[in-house]
């Protein structure tokens, strides 16, 4: 009952209308670039997302997040390419195969301890890093494969800001029920203490490899639309900067808090652009930041904002 | 044309490359004993160690190349006691929430750090100091690249060094008991956060080392360390982490199959052939071949 109370609160309800339409009406106020930049945001707000499911629900530090994305994009390119299909009919075996990845490397590593975990996923993406650039003749290798777009002879920036505005909507969506379900819950037990969850009988394992894969299903659909939305694949987007800014953006945002990794996103891609003019130098900066929100504040953002609500809004003390 | 003479050739290189990857190995299997992290940005320790030689060698004028390799192993010492003192110290005594996940995170961080210090301050470009030494070893009729050949000797010398350090000499013995049980080495008069800060510089230190001494071969450009990551990662997955001589039989088998794995299939494939192996490995023996299992207090 409480939560349907939460709902119809007009007051909230407003500035939520407000939010909307200020998303909506965006494009229109930016020109081309901007609405480029503004559609990676959403791009990684959805992965980060999908990695913090992982790693901040699920204790699974997974470091192929990026591949299964990526193996999609080029299972959707290729089928397009080599069958002359449209994107929007490759676009579903594509999410298949970014799947049957997930479940690949699932089945290796759900059962490791953490840091086996995470070497192992690692060596994946390198694996499929080194596969696609060896089978050249096959995916363009590091020259890049050019695919068909999403949207065909439609090139306006508004009308991809808006497919990806509402798949991204529909995405974290789901990932909100699945947090907030039945799965959510057995998750979030597994974070808190892992033997005492599978002692209340939550089959770990299980648990683990269904949002294993369901994240990398949800990767592998965004995977798609960006490999469509920007006309070439290069090995470049298995490659470590893409994990690394989806791990910034999660751990700036928030790891394991719902809504922080998605203002991690915005806010990191907004920065790279203000350091765009420093080239490589903005990677240190990165680096530092990284280091220290995980020393200084590990809840990121999120954590930040709720100390000072509860601070100076609510006026109550820290305990 | 497959010839004995070129089976005993590639033979005798995979091992010599195995023993270069078995101590990139040695660092990162050291750490994780003592520490229980992977250090992400080990790759980069190489990289400065690698620098460190070409800088000494070029610019500091009759240098020899063996007083790289202690510059190197110093300074990269130094480097990893004031990370792990100032940095990684914290997941021990405060609440960081997964000790694993902060010592990740801080150190991806620091690769990024680091190995783009290096592009903004040293450039893009690919350095080459001169060979080790210039002429080629002869064994009976195989001719070898004396560089790598000597090389390999320095580094089995260290790795043999570090092997007998650990085995025999004190703090090596409290090493190895701080791996076994954190809480049991406090009752016997050993700091465990001591351990960890020397652990962490002599797994930096080592991997500098081997950078240093590899620089002719694998050039110093920023991004070398992630083949040292790569490596030792491979050689960590199929030996199985916390194993000191588990690293040098995978590094032998690593660069076997990288050699003959060239011979007999396909030389454009070399990179490939280690993660075949760690593929099958994952069937057979999931926490690899010396691997042991995790005792949970």
């Amino acid at each position: 009952m409480r939560e349907n109370n939460r709902l119809i609160n007009p007051k909230k309800n407003s500035v939520m209308a407000l939010i909307l339409l200020f998303i909506i009406i965006l494009p229109f106020l930016v020109g081309d670039y901007e609405i480029y930049i503004l559609i990676l945001c959403i791009y990684y707000m959805v992965q980060s997302e999908s990695w913090n499911l992982l790693a901040g629900y699920a204790g699974l530090f997974n470091m192929a997040q990026h591949t299964s994305a990526a193996l999609a994009a080029y299972a959707s390119g290729l089928l397009c390419i080599y069958f002359s299909l449209p994107p929007i009919l490759t676009i579903f075996p594509a999410i298949v195969v970014a799947g049957l990845v997930s479940w690949f490397i699932g089945q290796f590593t759900i059962k490791m301890e953490s840091y086996y975990l995470s070497l192992t996923t690692w060596g994946f993406a390198v694996i499929f890093h080194i596969l696609i650039v060896m089978n050249w003749q096959i995916t363009g290798g590091n020259l890049g494969l050019e695919v068909p777009y999403f949207l065909g002879s439609i090139r306006s920036g508004v009308a991809y800001y808006f497919l990806f505005l509402f798949s991204a909507i529909a995405m974290i969506l789901i990932m909100y029920k699945i947090v907030n379900g039945k799965l959510g819950l057995y998750l979030k037990a597994i974070r808190d203490d892992e033997l005492a969850a599978a002692v209340m009988g939550v089959d770990v394992f299980k648990t683990r490899k269904t949002i294993f894969i369901y994240t990398g299903l949800i990767s592998g659909f965004f995977g798609v639309l960006y490999g469509h939305y920007m006309g070439v694949l290069t090995p470049n987007i298995m490659g470590w900067e893409k994990i690394f800014i989806i791990i910034l953006s999660v751990t700036i945002g928030g790891k394991g808090s719902f809504l922080g990794p998605l203002f991690g996103a915005i806010l990191i891609k907004i920065l790279s652009e203000l350091l765009r003019w420093t080239g490589e130098a903005q990677w240190i900066v990165f680096g530092i930041l990284l280091i220290v929100t995980m020393k200084f504040s590990r809840g990121g953002i999120e954590m930040i904002l709720k100390k000072i609500y509860l601070k100076y809004l609510k006026g109550e003390d820290k305990k | 044309m497959i010839s004995i003479e070129l089976i005993i050739k590639l033979t005798i290189t995979g091992i010599m490359m195995g023993i270069i990857y078995a101590l990139m190995a040695t660092g990162i299997t050291l750490i994780y004993s003592i520490m229980k992290i992977i250090n992400w940005g080990m790759g980069e320790y190489f990289m400065i160690g690698s620098y460190i030689h070409y800088f000494v060698v070029t610019y500091i004028f009759g240098m020899p190349w063996y007083l790289a390799i202690f510059i190197a192993f110093i300074v990269n010492f130094i480097i990893g006691i004031l990370v792990e003192r100032y940095l990684l110290n914290d997941m021990f005594i405060k609440d960081v929430g997964k000790p694993f996940d902060y010592a990740s995170i801080i150190t991806i961080g620091l690769m990024f750090i680091f190995r783009n210090l290096f592009t903004v301050f040293a450039g893009t470009f690919i350095y080459t100091p001169p060979a080790l030494i210039s002429q080629n070893i002869t064994i009976g009729n195989t001719i070898i690249n004396g560089t790598k050949f000597v090389a390999a000797i320095i580094t089995f010398i260290i790795y043999i060094l570090f092997y007998v350090f650990i085995k025999k000499t004190w703090i090596g013995r409290a090493l190895q008991a701080t791996a076994q049980n954190r809480i049991g080495v406090q009752a016997d008069g050993i700091n465990p956060f001591k351990m960890d800060e020397l652990a962490f510089g002599l797994g930096c230190a080592l991997t500098g080392a081997v950078g240093a001494i590899v620089a002719p071969l694998f050039m110093v450009y920023p991004t070398v360390g992630g083949i040292c990551t790569m490596k030792g990662f491979l050689i960590i997955v199929i030996a199985g982490a916390g194993s000191i001589h588990g690293v040098l039989i995978g590094g032998i088998i690593l660069g076997l199959s990288e050699t003959l794995g060239g011979l007999f299939i396909n030389p454009s494939w070399t990179s490939i052939y280690g993660y075949i192996f760690l593929v099958l490995m994952l069937f057979v023996r999931p926490r690899g071949l010396f691997g042991e299992k995790l005792r949970k207090a």
